[in-house]
This record gives structure tokens, C-alpha cells and sequence, in this order.
């Protein structure tokens, strides 16, 4: 990006204020149909992704738990099951609709009295230094503005012998594989956004910030400048999604 | 794919369990405890952690559980299908480690599930597909096949074939075979226990 002032909205350059509005407008507009779209979208596959990166989580009975971009709270709600009474999950969402459809869903399934909601911007974290044992962020990172910020605020959220885990979409592996997913998420995709959510451009932009996030190496990169130690990451599904993982040492 | 079975059993346990808020309330207890079943002779394992809404089940956790139980996939299999079992079956055939009351108390609240293997092992093979993992995909790949014939075909290959999501039905049906071979076995034991036992009684 040559220009300090603007950054990308899927593969449209825009103002760096605009962003966070056109991505929040996104999320509004499909905050309903969430549910249904995720599992439309990766094939019900998203489950067995989020599955994968909780066991690499490292988190037990006990822990204090950060869940950035939460959303409606897949990650959220097998934290609040994992860190028991004695732990903790904050789950939050810059976005107050997510977070109200996430908060709905915990209440329905009885998580209760480990775990609080928060409207929070990744890049702004409100806390103090070392307070979190992991910090997750899911299928969020690719839609914050400035994600060298957010990993730093994340780095000094969390406690030393904590971890990042970023669960996100990635660069798969070059064959006719890729080139099929290609076709489903911007052939498909927008057009399945249309038929549920009657709302294509917003899956349209789903797919296209999909491709400009930065690829597996460079994520790996952008972590260890943040200060993380350890850093790895696992590919899921061909690379189309990968789980990164950092450590507060 | 690994994810995927531990995901199948998590989604039986918890059906049961809707249907059982006794059970349910009970588990409250162990609210974040790691209770790991090792099915013996298979080098499979399964964690479980109970919590507000029922189990989650991974297939491998980073820490140590808080105990261990241990057994042929036979014994468990018993032991889910009822309470009367679970003594005889506690005394030798399965093992327990590390927190033994925790271990006790959690393998006879398993036995009182009363599981049904073949009916559940049916419902969640369909569920599967039908709600679960597909509950978008079959109307997906419906819309697809009218208008993308090509695609459909691979994204169906490349399901089965690379992520393995969703069984073939030709594994399914040797799924289905192996459970119907298992439930006549343990119908067999459980019919010479019970002759064993009434041969006792009338001792
Ligand atoms: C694709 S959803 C992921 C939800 C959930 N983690 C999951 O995996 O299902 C992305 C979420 O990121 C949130 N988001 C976007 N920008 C954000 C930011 N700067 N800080 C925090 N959350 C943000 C959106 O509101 C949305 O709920």
C-alpha cells in the first residue's frame, strides 16, 4: 500500500475511516443470517476448523480467556465450557449486532457466570498489560484495519506463557483445487449471499478480503514483529484456512 | 478426519443428554474437568469436558486430564448401555487414573445414559448430513447442480475425498455393518452373563 492514508475493502481502496464503517455496515447487514451463511460458505466445514483451533488452544480450567471479533460466539461458547467455574471468557465484537445475536445464544445455551460481553475495537484493547492466558481471535483478523496494531495490542494483553491463536482464512497450495475454490467464493458465494441475505455485495467483500490477507508467511512475520516467540501456524483444508499460534514467553 | 468423529460422538452424548436434565444438572459438577477415555488396544482417545450445555468432546487436549478411564472399545460400549453393567465392568475390565472419584462417579453417569448405539449411530449418520455439517450444503449443492453440473461433481469428490467431511455411502454401509456385528456380540454377552447369573442365583 503506497498510500499511508488508505487501505483496502476487499479489492476497493478506500479511506482508513471508511473501512471500519463500510466493514461494520457488512456485518450489520448479514448479523441475522450469520449462522447459516458461515455454514453455507465453508460447507459446515467452519465447525470442524474451529474444533482444531480450540484443541491447539492450550486453555483449561482456569484460564482467562479473550475472544476478539467473536461474533456470534462459536469459539466463544467451547472457552466458556473449557476454562470451568473458576475461569473466564470476555467475548467481544466491535459490532453491537453480532455481540447482541452472540449474547442470545450463550444465554440459550446456559453459559452463565464465566463469561461477560464487549464492544471492543482489536486495535484498541482496553486492558492492562499481561492479563489474558490466550486471546483468540476467529475469522476476524482479515477485516481489521490495521492488523500489525491489533497483534501488538494483543502481545501485550496477554501473560507471559500466554498465546495468540489466529484462526484465519489463508492462501491455499497452487492446483486445481485452488482453482475451484476460486470459483466457489466468487462465483458461488456472492450469489448464495444474494439468495439467503439478499445481500451479495457484502459476500462479494467476504471473498475479496479473503484474498488480500496477508498469506501464511507473512502473518508468521507480522507476529514476531509483534513480539511473539514460538510462532507456528497449521494448515487446515488444503491452506485455505490456517491456525496461527504465537507465545508470550 | 479426526474432528470429525470426536464432533459425531460429542453430537450423541448431547442429544442424550437434552433428553436427560438430571444427567444433565449433575455433569454442572464437573464444569471444565477433563475426563479422558482410552479405548484400548485402538491407541483412540477422546477427552471430555462437561459443561452448562452438555459435553464437548476433542480428540486431543494440550494438558494432561484430570483422570483417565480405560478400556476396550467393548467395555465402553457396554458401559453406555446401562447401569446394571457398569459394577461388574468396573471391578478389572475398566481402568481408572488419576482423580478415581471423579473417574467413578463420571463412568456411572455415562452407564445411566442408556445408550443406544445403533439408533444414535443412524440418527447422527444422517444428522450428519442432514443438519449438522450440511445444513446449508444440501440445498447448496442442490442450487449448484442447476446450474453448475462441473462444480457440483467436485466439490462432492472433493468433500469425500480430500476433507473426508461427509462419509461415502459405501462407508457408511461398512460403518453401519461394524455396529450391527458389535451390537450382536455384546447381545451374545449379555445373553451368557445373564445365564451365568441365573446359573448362580439357582446355586
Ligand atoms: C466473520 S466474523 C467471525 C465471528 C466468529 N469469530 C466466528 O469465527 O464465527 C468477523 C467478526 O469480526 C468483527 N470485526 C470486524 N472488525 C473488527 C475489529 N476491528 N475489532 C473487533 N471485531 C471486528 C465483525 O463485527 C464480525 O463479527
Amino acid at each position: 500500500m503506497s498510500d499511508p492514508e488508505s487501505t483496502h475493502f476487499g479489492y476497493q481502496k478506500v479511506a482508513k475511516d471508511d473501512k471500519q464503517n463500510r466493514v461494520k455496515a457488512v456485518f450489520d447487514s448479514v448479523a441475522g443470517r450469520y449462522d447459516v451463511m458461515n455454514d453455507l460458505m465453508s460447507l459446515g466445514i467452519h465447525r470442524l476448523w474451529k474444533r482444531t483451533a480450540i484443541e491447539m488452544s492450550g486453555v483449561r480450567k482456569g484460564h482467562q480467556v479473550l475472544d476478539l471479533a467473536a461474533g456470534t460466539g462459536d469459539l466463544s461458547s467451547r472457552f466458556s465450557t473449557l476454562v470451568g467455574d473458576d475461569g473466564f471468557v470476555l467475548m467481544s465484537d466491535i459490532n453491537a449486532a453480532m455481540l447482541q445475536q452472540g449474547r442470545e445464544r450463550m444465554l440459550d445455551e446456559g453459559h452463565s457466570g464465566n463469561i461477560a460481553y464487549a464492544q471492543i475495537n482489536a486495535e484498541q484493547l482496553p486492558f492492562a498489560e499481561n492479563s489474558f492466558d490466550c486471546i483468540s481471535i476467529g475469522f476476524g483478523l482479515r477485516n481489521v484495519t490495521d492488523k500489525q496494531c491489533a497483534l501488538n495490542a494483543m502481545f501485550a494483553a496477554l501473560r507471559p506463557g500466554g498465546r495468540a491463536l489466529i484462526l484465519e482464512f489463508s492462501k491455499p497450495a497452487p492446483g486445481p483445487f485452488k482453482t475451484l475454490y476460486d470459483t466457489w467464493s466468487f462465483q458461488v458465494l456472492p450469489r448464495l449471499g444474494k439468495l439467503v441475505a439478499s445481500d451479495s455485495d457484502s459476500y462479494q467483500y467476504l471473498a475479496e478480503s479473503i484474498r488480500m490477507h496477508p498469506d501464511q508467511e507473512t502473518l508468521k512475520g507480522m507476529m514476531q514483529e509483534a513480539g511473539f516467540e514460538r510462532c507456528d501456524f497449521r494448515n487446515l483444508s488444503n491452506g485455505i484456512v490456517a491456525i496461527h499460534r504465537g507465545f508470550k514467553i | 478426519m479426526s474432528a470429525m468423529l470426536s464432533a459425531s460422538v460429542e453430537a450423541v452424548l448431547n442429544r442424550l443428554l437434552s433428553l436427560d436434565p438430571i444427567s444433565l444438572q449433575r455433569l454442572q459438577a464437573y464444569h471444565g474437568k477433563r475426563i479422558e477415555l482410552d479405548f484400548k488396544g485402538t491407541g483412540m482417545r477422546l477427552f471430555l469436558v462437561p459443561g452448562s450445555d452438555g459435553i464437548a468432546v476433542y480428540q486431543q487436549l494440550e494438558e494432561a486430564a484430570d483422570c483417565t478411564l480405560s478400556a476396550t472399545p467393548l467395555v465402553f460400549a457396554r458401559m453406555g448401555m446401562g447401569a446394571e453393567a457398569s459394577d461388574q465392568l468396573f471391578s478389572g475390565q475398566l481402568e481408572i487414573r488419576g482423580d478415581t472419584a471423579l473417574g467413578h462417579s463420571f463412568g456411572r453417569l455415562l452407564a445411566g445414559l442408556h445408550i443406544d448405539w445403533e439408533e444414535q449411530l443412524a440418527a447422527i449418520s444422517g444428522d450428519l448430513i442432514a443438519h449438522n455439517i450440511a445444513s446449508g450444503v444440501r440445498s447448496g449443492l442442490q442450487w449448484l447442480s442447476d446450474t453448475h453440473q462441473r462444480l457440483d461433481k467436485d466439490l462432492k469428490e472433493y468433500l469425500q475425498e480430500e476433507v473426508q467431511a461427509m462419509p461415502s455411502d459405501y462407508e457408511l454401509q461398512e460403518w453401519l455393518q461394524a455396529v450391527d456385528t458389535l451390537r450382536d456380540d455384546v447381545e451374545r454377552l449379555q445373553a451368557r452373563v445373564e445365564r451365568l447369573q441365573a446359573r448362580r442365583s439357582a446355586q
